[in-house]
């Protein structure tokens, strides 16, 4: 019997059709061809890679008589999951078809999580096919022994490839791959992925430049039907802002989750999650228990215990953030809720994916706006939707610290030539461009410690033995394994109660800043902060309400540029009264306000509203292009303006605007055509007027870790490694000013500008602003649109004071406060 | 700029110095807190590349602080090396010599919780080592901070790297080194360039002083 008989017999049995495309995957695959398979979650990805290299053996094993279990074969596959939360339940529906056609393959997880009894043993012998995460499969590479066995590697899997392109751990997987290609040439990659703006991108960087094999690309299944709603409040504010409406909401979405089985509902930050988790359980008392709280920085032991009970459906609701974005299936779950702006495109539709998570089922998603402005922001999400708009993932470009890192993993596996190592590095996407300086530098930073060669005497890391690279020193591969999973972890602290149980993680920066007796939310539960000891914070529960919310860092996404584009289509359309979907006329009396007072702008056009208030000139701009482009075009304004005019500004900005205060009348216009929002000198400009030193060392936080210089604590052997601990500051600051041509301040400097600057989104968003039309308005009051901006604190400043006079004025200001 | 800042505790006058010394004229000794000398050869050590550098920084503050005072006596108030692996040649030599250089200061170290685990420094050094409690009149010195001692007006230390955060309706200064006086114990802020700082919380009728970016302000807590 052929082996596509018996998986369609397989199939029969279990009621299912295999869908065209898993038939075409599967076909490509034993044709010999590497690929991407790309559709909505829940589609049967899954099935359309995997059977391909099982029925290829059972091509070649023909004879089921000989099959035995107990003499497994050696390693076929490799399943590359980007989360090792999710290895359990990949493992579990991978096993469903080997248990269903007998085959005698052992399948094996593999990460972080793995017992080391089950890992000493896989260093013997791989299992058949095996599901890891980035992180454990650089980890093996490390190991000299499993080459011979990675090398009759047939295929690797990447699951979820979205998640990962475009990071450092997708980095981390492409050097991986390139490695393992080198290894057998034959390979074949697949990759599974949500549909994205740049589907060709993510396909070339998983196969690499040049691929030996055929590449295809293949469409899932698309028909998948969705349903968008949104929540529309009883009275719209005509002066909306940010959380205004917020949970006001709460008793209908009390009333949505009641009619349905089981709700994810997704807010955009771990604080919402929080404060939104706390005031449905006060709208309704009686589902405690029934409802839960998931975020990344619980603890492990509540994240599973939540979605076991997802699984099983026995939670009516449970409230996330993007910590559930992925994972396999919930098929209990029949309604998604969205709180807040969804800011992108792909992201919303991968969210209502987690609905209706059957190929034939109908994706339910509610959407819930904190401001009325937010309306028009799922309305232009929808209109792109339409139109196939979905965001790209922008690819990273020869980040060194990975590279680093990976030459010193393969110096470990075995050492490497520099010549090879340079040829096979070269063939990854990300560092097909490096130069040849540029890999000199990352040879001498773990060789030597840097390029100076006087700077870093009595420096060990990688040593050549007759031109090959390798790793002597026991201590440094000990270190080097430790450092390998920490691309991800940021500065964190545990959060234990007193007796002992670990409640999850939280920034050390917040933490921190607490005092003891401070209370606030954390993990779905009132809490007072105790004290910090060794790193770990201790609290007990406590009554009252809180003092504070955690922040996380990253809750403040900025609205991607697909959205951006498609929101100022929404507001043009409105500026000619045409209001499309409940969502636009619901807003009717806002725009009509916006119009009578000032104006709404077409595409064509850039709004500033001019008006006097009690404290100073405000000067609001709408270029509706995201947060990140609205911070940095705020700060060059302020800058270049301040040039013009002696005057100091203060500013706040949101997705749609910004807004600039001064004590002077600043003539707008006059600024505008001296060249203020011109692209000249742009990134001379941006570094001149943001804090970019700032910045920079911020980011060169994780770069840090990756490239090794920040020791990960051992477990309970904290006190002993440290004498070696340094903060990246403090690092950044030793390398600035002692070793300044250092690569990794660059590549710091670099990230800045492109991630938390996007400076390509700010070129762009100049680019259209200087062929727009430039309207000002001088409203009397303050309008719809620029009220919340208003409302928003005026936090950052450009000034020119002195430390010394900056001191004093906080002081000054601080005597004022503590007066009152 | 204020380079330094003029103090009085007790009826002792002291000068504290922007680059995180503070002078004493009567007795014409200058203290200094965790120079932590060769803490970067300790990183090198064990396979984290930290370039050389920072303990010549720190020595030339000390030299500028010598020149600008004219003190005769330098105290070192405990964890002047980092670890045993510190005293790497490269270390040695510049220490040796800037030693070397200047025949005529008195060194002195109170012994801190890093020093216990150097060993033997040169002898050709010449720098006397005391234990903490160590007293110059009515001024006692130490490493850590603690009570003032019952005959003593005053106590010096170190060990904490003190710093305080600077902040106001969201306006943010960061975490700025300071010079910390609570109750009769001044803790000094570290002078090794290669050292971090840990945040205190003063309280009230405590002082202040900012020392950073090569300058001196007085904090009001």
């Amino acid at each position: 019997m052929t082996s596509e008989r018996i998986v369609s017999e397989y199939f029969a049995s279990t009621l299912w059709k295999p869908f065209r495309f898993q038939r075409s995957v599967w076909r490509a695959y034993r044709a010999g061809c590497s690929g991407l398979v790309h559709s909505a979650t829940g589609t049967g990805k899954t099935l359309a890679v995997w059977m391909g290299p099982l029925m290829e053996w059972m091509d070649d094993n023909k004879d089921s008589s000989q099959w035995n279990a107990k003499r497994p074969p050696a390693l076929q596959v490799l399943w590359i999951t980007p989360l090792r939360a999710l290895a359990g339940d990949t493992e579990k529906s991978l096993r469903q078809p080997l248990d269903g056609l007998g085959l005698p393959w052992q399948l094996e997880s593999r990460t972080g999580d793995t017992k080391a009894s089950l890992k000493a043993r896989q260093l013997k012998r791989l299992p058949t096919a095996m599901v890891t995460t980035p992180e454990s499969l650089s980890l093996m590479l490390t190991h000299e022994k499993l080459l011979p066995q990675l090398s009759q590697l047939k295929a690797v899997i990447v699951d979820e490839w979205h998640e990962l392109l475009g990071t450092k751990r997708g980095i981390q997987t492409e050097l991986a791959l390139a490695r393992l290609r080198k290894l057998n040439p034959q390979l074949r990659v697949w990759g599974v992925s949500a549909t994205l703006g740049n589907l060709e991108e993510a396909q070339q960087s998983l196969v690499g430049v040049d691929p030996v094999r055929e590449v295809r690309i293949v469409q899932g299944y698309t028909r998948k039907r969705l349903r968008l709603e949104s929540m529309i409040p009883e009275r719209i504010d005509r002066f909306p802002w940010s959380g205004h409406i917020g949970t006001k909401m709460v008793p209908q979405v009390a009333e949505l989750i009641d009619s349905v089985n089981s709700t994810l509902v997704f807010a955009n930050t771990r604080s919402q999650t929080e404060i939104w988790y706390q005031q449905l359980l006060t709208q309704r008392p009686d589902w405690a228990g029934q409802i839960a709280i998931h975020h990344g920085s619980l603890d492990i032991s509540v994240r599973r215990w939540v979605e076991d009970g997802l699984r099983g459906g026995t939670l009516r609701a449970v409230v996330c953030t993007s910590s559930l974005d992925l994972g396999v299936d919930f098929t209990a779950v029949d309604l998604v809720i969205q709180i807040g702006s969804p800011k992108g495109v792909a992201r919303l539709l991968q969210r209502a994916g987690r609905s209706g998570h059957q190929p034939d089922a109908e994706s339910r998603l509610a959407f819930v706006p904190t401001n009325a402005i937010e309306l028009i922001e799922l309305a232009a999400t929808k209109d792109a939707i339409k139109r196939g708009n979905l965001e790209a993932r922008p690819l990273l470009c020869k980040p060194l610290d990975v590279l680093a890192q990976h030459v010193v993993t393969i110096a470990i596996g075995g050492g490497f030539g520099s010549e090879e190592l340079l040829e096979e590095v070269r063939t990854t996407v990300a560092y097909q461009s490096l130069s040849d300086q540029e890999w000199q530098w990352v040879l001498d930073f773990v060789v030597r410690g840097g390029s100076s060669l006087a700077a870093y005497p009595g420096f060990h890391r990688v040593t050549v033995i007759d031109g090959r690279y390798q790793v002597t020193q026991r201590r440094t591969v000990t270190n080097h394994r430790m450092n390998i999973g920490t691309i991800v972890a940021d500065a964190s602290m545990q959060v234990k109660f007193q007796k002992g149980k670990t409640l999850g993680t939280a920034e050390e920066n917040f933490l921190s800043k607490l005092k003891p007796g401070d209370r606030f939310l954390f993990a779905g539960r009132l809490v007072s902060m105790l004290r910090i000891r060794d790193n770990v914070a201790y609290v007990k529960l406590a009554k009252g309400k809180p003092d504070t919310v955690p922040r996380w860092m990253g809750g403040r996404m900025p609205l991607s540029s697909e959205l951006s584009s498609a929101l100022r289509r929404k507001i043009a359309e409105a500026s000619i009264g045409k209001l499309i979907g409940r969502e636009m006329k619901s807003l009717r009396g806002l725009f009509e306000l916006q119009q009578r007072w000032s104006s709404l702008p077409r595409e064509d056009e850039l709004l500033i509203e001019k008006i006097k208030t009690r404290d100073g000139y405000q000067v609001f701009v709408f270029p509706f292009e995201g947060r990140l482009v609205h911070e940095g075009l705020a700060a060059l304004m302020a800058y270049r303006i301040s040039r013009l005019h002696k005057t100091t500004f203060s500013m706040a900005c949101n997705d749609h605007g910004f807004v600039l205060q001064s004590p002077h009348d600043i003539d707008i216009a006059d600024a505008i055509a001296h060249g203020v929002l011109a692209t000249d000198d742009l990134v001379g400009d941006i570094l001149c007027c943001m804090n970019s030193t700032e910045m920079a060392k911020r980011q060169f936080r994780q770069i840090a870790r990756v490239a090794g210089l920040i020791q990960p604590g051992f477990p309970g052997q904290r006190k002993s490694a440290s004498h070696l601990q340094a903060s990246s500051n403090l690092f950044f600051d030793v390398f600035a000013e002692y070793d300044p041509r250092n690569l990794l301040l660059a590549q710091s400097r670099r990230e800045v500008l492109e991630f938390q600057l996007e400076t390509d989104r700010m070129f762009q968003a100049l680019d259209r602003i200087t062929a727009s039309r430039i309207v000002i308005e001088l409203p009397e009051r303050v309008t719809p649109l620029s009220f919340p901006l208003l409302v928003d604190k005026l936090r950052e400043r450009v000034s020119s004071e002195t430390l010394g006079d900056r001191i004093a004025r906080l002081q000054a200001e601080l005597e004022q406060a503590a007066n009152q | 700029m204020p380079s330094l800042i003029d103090i009085h505790f007790a009826e002792h006058h002291f000068q504290l110095l922007a680059d995180c010394g503070l002078f004493w004229p009567d007795q014409r000794r200058l203290f200094v807190a965790d120079t932590h000398f060769g803490k970067e050869a300790t990183f090198r050590a064990h396979g984290i590349p930290v370039p050389t550098g920072s303990t010549d920084g720190t020595l030339a503050k000390i030299s500028r602080m010598l020149e600008q005072t004219g003190a005769d006596r330098l105290c070192i108030l405990g964890d002047m090396f980092h670890a045993r692996t510190s005293l790497s040649s490269d270390v040695r030599s510049s220490i040796g010599s800037f030693i070397g250089a200047r025949p005529d200061i008195e060194w002195t170290l109170i012994r801190g919780n890093h020093d216990a685990h150097v060993g033997q420094l040169p002898s050709d050094w010449r720098i006397k080592i005391v234990d903490p409690g160590t007293q110059f009149g009515r001024v006692a010195v130490g490493h850590h901070p603690g009570e003032v001692p019952e005959d003593s007006d005053l106590y010096l230390c170190g060990h904490i790297h003190p710093a305080v955060r600077v902040r106001s309706r969201g306006e943010s200064l960061g975490k700025l080194p300071c010079c910390w006086h609570s109750r009769g114990c001044i803790v000094l802020p570290a002078i090794g360039e290669f050292t971090g700082t840990q945040v205190v919380r003063p309280t009230r009728g405590d002082d202040v002083w900012i020392v950073a970016e090569g300058e001196v302000h007085k904090y009001c807590v």
